[in-house]
C-alpha cells in the first residue's frame, strides 16, 4: 500500500481511500470468503470492514500497518458476519468450477473435495486461523494480531483448527469405507 | 491426509485455489459507495496529535501563534522562570516518590498452559501438576493468579463458531473450581474482590467466587472494538479498557456510573492500560522517546531515547512490562537485519528513574511472549515464543540480566505467583 496514499486518505482524501480500498478489495473479499464459504456474507463483510476503516482512518499512524490493519477488520468483520449468517441459515450453491480444477486428476479433485468439506465443518474462527497462517503466511505474531488474539491463544487456535479438520476429513473416510463395506 | 507436511502443504495449496476459484470486485462499488455515505471520525477522537507524517500537532508547529519567551514582558518572563526552576525541582522528586513497598518474596507458585492444558508448578518449574485434563475439545489457556494468590483464573477456548464461546474458570489454591463463566482475557481487580472480563454483551464484572456483579457498558459508539485486555485503578473501582479506532484508554466505575476517556492516543505507540505506573503516571512512547507523563497535568518528562538503528519500541508481549516497584519497564527495540527478511527481537529494561537500558535476553527472531515481574523487580519470567516450528519456553532472568534460567520448555502462557507465605 502506498505510503502516501494512506497519508492522504488519513488526512480526509476519500478519493485516495478509494484507490487503497479498490487495490485491497480482491484479497479482502478472499479473505472473507475463505472463512465465511459464501460470496454474499464476505461481500458485506468486506463493505463493513471497509466502512469501518474509512471512519476510523484517522486512528491509523503508521501508514506501512494499514494493509494488516485492514486484514484485521475484515477477520472481525467476518466473524460478526458468521454470526448474522448462522442465524439466516445461508447456503450458497456452487456452479462456478475453475479450469484448474477442472483439469486435475480425480485424486487430486477427491482431496480438494474433502478439503472443501471438511474446511466448511469447523469453525469461522478455525477457518480463520488457518487463512491468516496458510494462505497470508503471516507469522505467529502478526497472525495473532490480526486475529485479535494473544499469541498463546493464536497457537492454541492453529493447533485446534489444524486437528479439527483433519479429524473431519478422517471422518467423512471412515463414512465413505463403511459405505463401501469397508470395516472403519 | 496422514503426514502433518503433506497435508499442510495441500492445505495451503486448497487455500490459495480457492482464493483464486472466488470472484471478487462485483461488490466493490457497493462498498466504495456505503463508504462515500460516512465520514471519518472528528480528528480530536483519533488524539491531541499524531505520529503521522505531516505537520505535527505538538512541538514546533503546535507552538505557532504562541510568543517566544523573549517576546514576553519582563514580569511575565520573572513568573516563567520561576515556575521553570519549580518544575525542574519537582521533576528530580517525581519518580522516586513512586516507590511502593514491594511484597515480601517467598516461596511462589507457577501457572501456565502448554500443548492446551493449565499446570501449577514451584515457581523454579519443579513438581509440575496438570491441572485441567482434556485429550480433544477444549484448550485451555491464559493463567492468572488473584493478587491475593487464593484463586488461580483460567480461559476454557470451547470448541465453537465464534470468540464468544470461551469461557473462564476460578480454582481455589486446592484446585477445586469455584466459578465458571463466559468470558476471555479477564483480569483481577487489586483487591482480588473482582474480575473484569469482555464477554459477547461487552465487558461483565464477576466476584472472585463467579457471581456476576454488574454488566458494564462500553462507551458510546465504541461497543465493536473493545479486543484490549482489561485493567483496573488502583482502588479497584473502575475498569480500565484501552480502545482501538482510534485507540484510546476509557475508565469505566463499576458502580455504573458513566464511563469516562483516560486518554486518547497522539503520538503514542499506545500498548494498553500495562502502560500505567502504580501511582497512575504513563509511560509514553514518542518518536523514539520514553517519556513519563503525570497523570493530573499531562506534562511530560522524557527518559531515555531509541537507540540509533533501531526500528520500532514494542512491550514485550501481552504481560505487564512495568515492574511492581514502578521504577523498571521491559521493552524490546526491533531493528530489520542487513540480511534476512524478519525483524530481530531483544528484551531490554528501562530503568526508569536513571533512563539506562540493559539487553537481557540476545536478538533473535523471535516473537514476544507473556511477561512477568517479581514483586521485588528483581527478576522476570518470560515466554520467549519459538520461532519456526520451535516450541516456545518460559525462562526466568535478573532484571540485570543475570542468571538466566529455563523454567519450564515448551509453554506459551504464564503467570508468576509469589507467596509471602508457604501454602
Amino acid at each position: 500500500m502506498p505510503a502516501e496514499l494512506v497519508i492522504r486518505a488519513r488526512n480526509g482524501d476519500r478519493e485516495a481511500f478509494a484507490a487503497l480500498a479498490t487495490a485491497a478489495y480482491d484479497q479482502l473479499f478472499r479473505i472473507a470468503r475463505l472463512i465465511l464459504r459464501n460470496e454474499d456474507a464476505a461481500a458485506d463483510a468486506v463493505q463493513e470492514a471497509l466502512t469501518s476503516a474509512w471512519i476510523h482512518i484517522r486512528a491509523v499512524r503508521e501508514p506501512d500497518k494499514f494493509e494488516a490493519w485492514l486484514r484485521r477488520l475484515v477477520v472481525h468483520a467476518s466473524y460478526r458476519e458468521a454470526r448474522r449468517s448462522g442465524r439466516r441459515r445461508v447456503v450458497e450453491l456452487r456452479v462456478a468450477i475453475s479450469d484448474a480444477r477442472a483439469s486435475d486428476t480425480q485424486d487430486a479433485t477427491a482431496n480438494r473435495d474433502q478439503l472443501d468439506d471438511a474446511f466448511r465443518r469447523i469453525s469461522p474462527k478455525h477457518r480463520a486461523a488457518l487463512v491468516v497462517h496458510h494462505y497470508l503466511e503471516l507469522n505467529d505474531a502478526e497472525a495473532a494480531s490480526v486475529l485479535g488474539v494473544p499469541l498463546g491463544t493464536f497457537k492454541s487456535r492453529l493447533n485446534r483448527a489444524s486437528a479439527a479438520i483433519r479429524a473431519a476429513i478422517e471422518a467423512d473416510e471412515r463414512a465413505d469405507r463403511a459405505g463401501e463395506g469397508v470395516p472403519a | 491426509m496422514t503426514k502433518q507436511g503433506s497435508f499442510d502443504r495441500q492445505l495451503r495449496d486448497w487455500l490459495e485455489a480457492e482464493a483464486r476459484a472466488a470472484v471478487p470486485g462485483s461488490a466493490l462499488e457497493a462498498a466504495l459507495d456505503a463508504v462515500g455515505s460516512r465520514r471519518p471520525r472528528a480528528r480530536w477522537l483519533a488524539g491531541l496529535g499524531s505520529n503521522w507524517v505531516g505537520t505535527p500537532r505538538i512541538g514546533p508547529a503546535a507552538l505557532r501563534g504562541w510568543p517566544l519567551p523573549g517576546e514576553l514582558p519582563g514580569s511575565a518572563r520573572l513568573v516563567l522562570g520561576l515556575l521553570l526552576v519549580l518544575a525542574f525541582i519537582w521533576s528530580i522528586n517525581w519518580v522516586g516518590a513512586r516507590l511502593f513497598t514491594a511484597p515480601r518474596p517467598g516461596i511462589g507458585q507457577l501457572a501456565y498452559s502448554r500443548d492446551g492444558q493449565i499446570y501449577l508448578a514451584e515457581w523454579t518449574g519443579a513438581e509440575p501438576i496438570q491441572l485441567t485434563s482434556s485429550s480433544d475439545g477444549p484448550a485451555f489457556g491464559y493463567p492468572r493468579f488473584s493478587p491475593d494468590g487464593r484463586y488461580l483464573l483460567y480461559e476454557e477456548d470451547r470448541p465453537g463458531p465464534l470468540d464468544d464461546d470461551a469461557v473462564m474458570h476460578v480454582v481455589d489454591a486446592s484446585g477445586a473450581r469455584v466459578a465458571t463463566f463466559p468470558g476471555f482475557w479477564a483480569s483481577w481487580s487489586p483487591d482480588s474482590a473482582h474480575i473484569a472480563t469482555h464477554d459477547v454483551q461487552g465487558i461483565s464484572v464477576y466476584s472472585a467466587r463467579g457471581a456476576l456483579e454488574r454488566s458494564l457498558a462500553y462507551p458510546e459508539g465504541r461497543e465493536e472494538n473493545g479486543d484490549q485486555f482489561l485493567g483496573w485503578t488502583r482502588d479497584s473501582r473502575q475498569v480500565l479498557v484501552n480502545l482501538r479506532l482510534p485507540q484510546a484508554m476509557w475508565s469505566i466505575p463499576i458502580d455504573g456510573s458513566p464511563p469516562s476517556e483516560v486518554w486518547s492516543t497522539g503520538p503514542i505507540d499506545t500498548i494498553g492500560v500495562q502502560q500505567l505506573l502504580p501511582d497512575g503516571t504513563r509511560l509514553r512512547v514518542a518518536r523514539g522517546e520514553f517519556s513519563l507523563v503525570d497523570p493530573g497535568s499531562g506534562a511530560g518528562r522524557t527518559v531515555a531515547t531509541r537507540t540509533p538503528g533501531r526500528l520500532e519500541w514494542l512491550p514485550w508481549g501481552a504481560g505487564d512490562p512495568v515492574s511492581p516497584t514502578g521504577t523498571q519497564f521491559a521493552y524490546s527495540w526491533t531493528w530489520q537485519p542487513a540480511t534476512g527478511d524478519e525483524p530481530m527481537y531483544d528484551l531490554s529494561v528501562l530503568d526508569l528513574t536513571t533512563g539506562r537500558s540493559t539487553v537481557l535476553v540476545d536478538p533473535g527472531p523471535i516473537s514476544r511472549g507473556p511477561l512477568r515481574w517479581s514483586p521485588d523487580g528483581a527478576q522476570l519470567l518470560f515466554v520467549q515464543p519459538g520461532h519456526g516450528e520451535a516450541a516456545s519456553s518460559i525462562w526466568r532472568v535478573g532484571a540485570d540480566g543475570s542468571d538466566p534460567v529455563l523454567v519450564v520448555a515448551g509453554a506459551s502462557d504464564a503467570d508468576w505467583q509469589w507467596l509471602s507465605e508457604p501454602r
